[in-house]
């Protein structure tokens, strides 16, 4: 055999193994698909191996051979470096984006720490290795090869720069989620009312997390982005700033539960055609929902407009025709109740769903994101003014608020506070400024 | 008793409405416990009459026990509720006025100055130089007064101390129940003294209830000169006549409902919006003619049309970004509208939509019934969750309270402390995403105000530090009575501010109280001296009206949790 089909053999068996998916193949399968003899085969694969250019695995489950194709370049980082070296820089590389501690490296590697600085020397001499720094060990000395990034384990993810938790960071970024959420718990204030609520039957339309997330995407309100974990993070620390309430996406199926002059008889009729009702809404919730958003949208066609019309025109008619339908069928007389089949429109509820799949809503097969993501929505609350009283006192802010006793048992006394001085003599406006 | 702020509060009240040498028997009283005239004269120092007269006036005022001992003979002791209620007098007469009109007004203050006051007096009294055709009208306001329970009669034996008469009620019957054929030798058993304990408390219960529920005698032949005798149209209603001998007072009670109810109005409508303000103004109305205490942990079951009856056709609901489809078809007038909104305003402040065991607490009433809401079945009838709306009127307080001192970052912690229980200050740090270096001195600040505690868990038997983890925590409880004790001091400071303010101008003031310069303070009152007065009156002013919030934070966190904060969370 002469060397030249040696080293075509090799080569051959290199590609292979390059090719194969993570660059790892089964002996059997490197055999067959080279398709030679299994001694010249072996002798190809030991020339690889001893230049760096296959790795012998074993695979754990089945406890056969594997090989691993190594690149070019990092054979020819590994043809450099001595064993000590390589044996460091095999577990710095094992360790991948998490680092690996000095001192574990010196357990692991059972090398003398003299030995083992000299090779992390020459390492990062070589630029193949780099030091990190954890947020959760700030003073460990971490090594980690210096191609990957490390892991938002290890650097804290996105709250952290420099290694500090950047709160300003988080502060812009819960805002901007706050005005969000905010922005989707309330309708626009109308002329009657300046402080309007959605019924509890439209808990669907408040936003998920995911939605959330996307929109922050969007928003691009810094480069770094979000993902869902993170951003549910923030949505958690709202939560407990008191600031939304997080509710179950299912919402209240039952618009007009509240009639207690009905008989009972007559309840099951009602249950049945409410519920009949229900599902309508529901249809036609989704029927309305892309026409919503074309309105919404800045390029307006005027054939979709004409649409978007002819369809609410079809919608509006529709409650009148099926509760004359229902009022012939069931032949029932007149309670002079005219709330009891009034049907909630959510026509006036609309809100602006932002779905996050853009263009795609256009086609009128809207799914959006409300269907995937948690079952949890997130609402904004309005912020109650209870017991301001006491805040509004100078006592509720008072440094001196424990050492304060009557005139007559020591120097801080209310006769001659100054904060009270200062407090009634603050003009009117001043003081509501305490307010929160 | 009182602890040391309350003590000081109720003494300053009672030397600002009684003068000193009651306020000096009330804090001897406060201070020590229940103690004999004897006692008394020994440690004020007062002479032996003046105390008593003073204890005469306290009792006069519903403010001291009269306690009856076989050991150490008669003795006295304060109930300092009393004391602090008479903060709250101008608030009942405000409510009066609303209710019942001008004639309530002095009905009431004339039986606040005087503590109680014989029934057929309070007419006689307040007639003379008013326009005798005045009587009938404040006869009849006396009635419903009385008849509604704003003042409730009382007698000598409201005048002894509940406790005591609790703890003889128990010995009586434990003694019956020895007596009583077939009782074993011996101590009771735990079964036989929770009954007699039960039947002490129904006999307490049932004594107070009967001289609270009276002040009425079935109408008799012999009874020409009584009240109704003045007024016709009453006779053909009433069956009963006023009971002329009994002694009423104000029954603070009844006045606190309105509070509360007002309270709950007012977080409604900061919550949502005026118009589910007025929904739980009009079921909280449809729910008071049954109540009497603050006790109740839910109201009445109230159907819808029980509330819609209770709501004003003025100013109509909106709102809700809802409304009924098909108008034109006729069927959506507005009173459908309006009974629609109700109804939705209604599962709003269920809060409907969440389920949840968090919206179920943040929720300010309920639907009755295991039908529950959904299904529109059942569930047609709710309830007002009055504990519920306590707890979270104190949480609002207290978050109030933390965020005014220490900022929001402050409440993200104790909140989180409060879902999660017990943690450490790193998972505090993770998960409240604050720095360690802001986490740590809050905390420290926080344990210093006593608002959170320190739980150590040692990790070895020798409870080294180094070994030992360390996990913060809240007590709510604890902590709403260091808040409650804060505000009491908050209010003793505010009413000594005010008297030293009032010392300050107390020679224009007597000045003024002249009676050659009544009328007439331009002559008589240099420039200075009037801008001076001027001064103090917006003081004054200022002062009371922070008096009031105060109070009213005080109401909630005290009133609005008549069982105390047991099981708070």
């Amino acid at each position: 055999m002469s060397a030249k089909k040696a080293s075509d053999l090799a080569q051959r068996l290199w590609t292979e193994c390059r090719n194969a998916p993570n660059h790892t193949i089964t002996q059997e399968k490197l055999l067959e698909a080279v398709g030679e003899k299994e001694s010249l085969c072996k002798q190809a694969i030991n020339t690889l191996l001893s230049k760096n250019l296959l790795l012998l695995l074993t695979d754990s489950k089945s406890g056969k051979n594997t090989y691993q194709g190594i690149s070019r370049e990092d054979a020819a980082i590994k043809g450099n470096m001595d064993a000590d070296e390589h044996l460091v820089y095999s577990h710095i590389s094992g360790s991948r984006n998490e680092g690996i501690w000095t001192k574990t490296l010196k357990a692991r590697t059972n090398l003398h720490q003299t030995v083992l600085n000299r090779c992390l020397k020459k390492l990062e001499g070589k630029q193949l290795v780099k030091t990190i720094t954890s947020v959760k060990f700030p003073t460990r000395k971490i090594y980690m090869r210096k191609d990957l990034e490390p892991s938002a384990d290890v650097s804290g993810g996105p709250w952290y720069t420099d290694h500090e938790l950047d709160t300003a960071f988080i502060e812009s970024h819960s805002e901007a989620i706050l005005v969000y959420i905010r922005s989707r718990s309330f309708p626009e204030a109308t002329d009657e009312c300046s402080e309007m609520l959605y019924p509890t039957s439209v808990t669907k339309y408040y936003p998920t997390t995911a939605q959330i997330t996307v929109w922050l995407k969007k928003a691009q309100i810094s480069p770094t982005e979000l993902e869902e974990g993170d951003v549910q993070m923030l949505l958690d620390m709202l939560v407990y700033s008191g600031e939304i309430e997080v509710l179950p996406r299912t919402g209240f199926r039952g618009g007009g539960v509240f009639d207690s002059d009905e008989s009972a008889a007559e309840d099951g009729d009602r249950d049945h055609d409410e519920s009949g009702g229900s599902d309508h809404d529901e249809k036609k919730r989704k029927r309305k929902r892309p026409a919503s958003r074309a309105r919404s949208s800045s390029s307006k066609v005027e054939g979709d407009d004409r649409e978007d019309e002819n369809e609410e025109d079809e919608i509006a008619s529709r409650p009148v025709k099926r509760r004359r339908k229902s009022d012939q069928s069931k032949t029932r007389s007149d309670r002079g109740q005219p709330s009891d089949d009034v049907e909630f429109d959510l026509d006036f509820a609309r809100v602006e769903t932002f779905d996050g799949l853009g263009a795609s809503s256009a086609s009128g097969s809207w799914k959006g994101s409300l269907t995937g993501g948690s079952g949890v929505v997130y609402r904004a609350l309005r912020r109650e003014r209870m017991g301001l009283g006491w805040a509004q006192t100078p006592c509720g802010r008072c440094p001196q608020f424990d050492f304060c006793s009557d005139k007559d048992k020591g120097p801080v006394n209310p006769d001659q506070c100054k904060y009270y001085r200062d407090w009634l003599e603050a003009p009117i406006g001043e003081i509501s400024a305490i307010d929160i | 008793m009182a602890d040391k702020e309350t003590t000081r509060l109720c003494i300053q009240i009672v030397q600002d409405q009684f003068g000193t040498t009651p306020a000096r028997v009330a804090a001897e009283l406060l201070s020590r416990g229940r103690l004999r005239l004897a006692h008394i004269v020994r440690s004020t120092s007062i002479k032996s009459r003046a105390a008593a007269n003073a204890i005469l006036i306290l009792i006069q005022h519903n403010i001291l026990w009269h306690c009856e001992s076989a050991v150490e003979g008669e003795m006295f002791e304060v109930n300092w509720e009393e004391v602090l209620a008479r903060l709250r007098f101008g608030r009942y007469i405000s409510i009066a006025r609303d209710l019942f009109g001008e004639p309530a007004v002095d009905i009431l203050s004339f039986i606040m100055d005087h503590g109680k006051v014989r029934a057929g007096d309070i007419v006689q009294s307040l007639i003379q130089g008013i326009n005798t055709k005045n009587t009938a009208l404040y006869n009849s306001t006396l009635i419903s007064l009385l008849k509604s329970m704003y003042i409730k009669p009382t007698s000598a034996a409201l005048q002894i101390s509940p406790r005591d008469r609790l703890i003889r009620y128990q010995e009586e019957a434990e003694r019956a129940k020895r007596a009583s054929a077939g009782a074993k030798k011996g101590p009771l058993a735990a079964k036989d003294l929770l009954e007699v304990r039960e039947l002490a408390r129904r006999r307490l219960k049932e004594e107070v209830d009967n001289i609270e529920g009276g002040g009425f005698r079935r109408r008799a032949k012999d009874a020409k000169e009584t009240l109704t005798s003045r007024t016709p149209k009453r006779q053909k209603i009433d069956e009963d006549v006023l009971d002329e001998d009994i002694y009423l007072r104000v029954n603070y009670a009844k006045f606190n409902l309105h509070i509360r109810n007002r309270l709950i109005e007012q977080s409604a409508s900061q919550r949502y919006n005026e118009s589910a303000g007025l929904v739980i103004r009009a079921a909280l109305a449809a729910a008071l003619p049954s109540e009497s205490t603050l006790h109740g942990v839910r109201s009445e079951i109230l159907t819808m049309q029980n509330i819609m009856r209770h709501l004003p056709p003025d100013p109509p609901l909106v709102g809700i970004a809802i409304r009924p489809s098909g108008s034109g078809s006729g069927s959506s007038t507005e009173a459908g509208t309006q009974a629609l909104m109700t109804r939705e305003y209604v599962n709003i402040l269920c809060a409907a939509d969440n389920p949840t065991e968090a919206g179920r607490q943040s929720a300010f009433m309920a639907y009755s019934g295991l039908s529950g809401a959904v299904g529109g079945g059942g569930g047609k009838k709710v309830a007002i969750e009055y504990e519920n709306i306590g707890r979270r009127l104190r949480f609002k307080i207290f978050e109030t309270f933390v965020r005014e001192r220490w900022g929001e970052l402050a409440i993200r912690v104790l909140r989180l402390l409060i879902d999660k229980g017990k943690m450490d200050e790193k998972q505090i740090a993770k998960v409240a995403m604050m720095s360690k270096k802001d986490v740590q001195p809050l905390l420290t600040k926080l344990v210093s105000a006593s608002l959170i505690s320190l739980q150590e868990v040692p990790r070895g038997a020798d409870r080294s530090a180094m070994r030992t983890i360390y996990l913060w925590y809240i007590d709510l409880a604890k902590t709403y009575s260091v808040i409650l004790t804060s505000l009491y001091k908050t209010l003793g400071n505010i009413l000594a501010r005010k008297n030293a303010e009032t010392q300050k101008v107390s020679a224009i003031l007597s000045k003024r109280e002249r009676s050659d310069v009544q009328g007439n303070e331009e002559n008589f009152l240099t420039r200075g001296e009037r801008e001076a007065l001027t001064a103090f009156e917006e003081k004054r002013l200022r002062l009371g009206v922070l008096e009031r919030r105060v109070e009213e934070c005080v109401f909630i966190l005290r009133d609005l949790a008549p069982d105390g904060y047991a099981g708070e969370s």
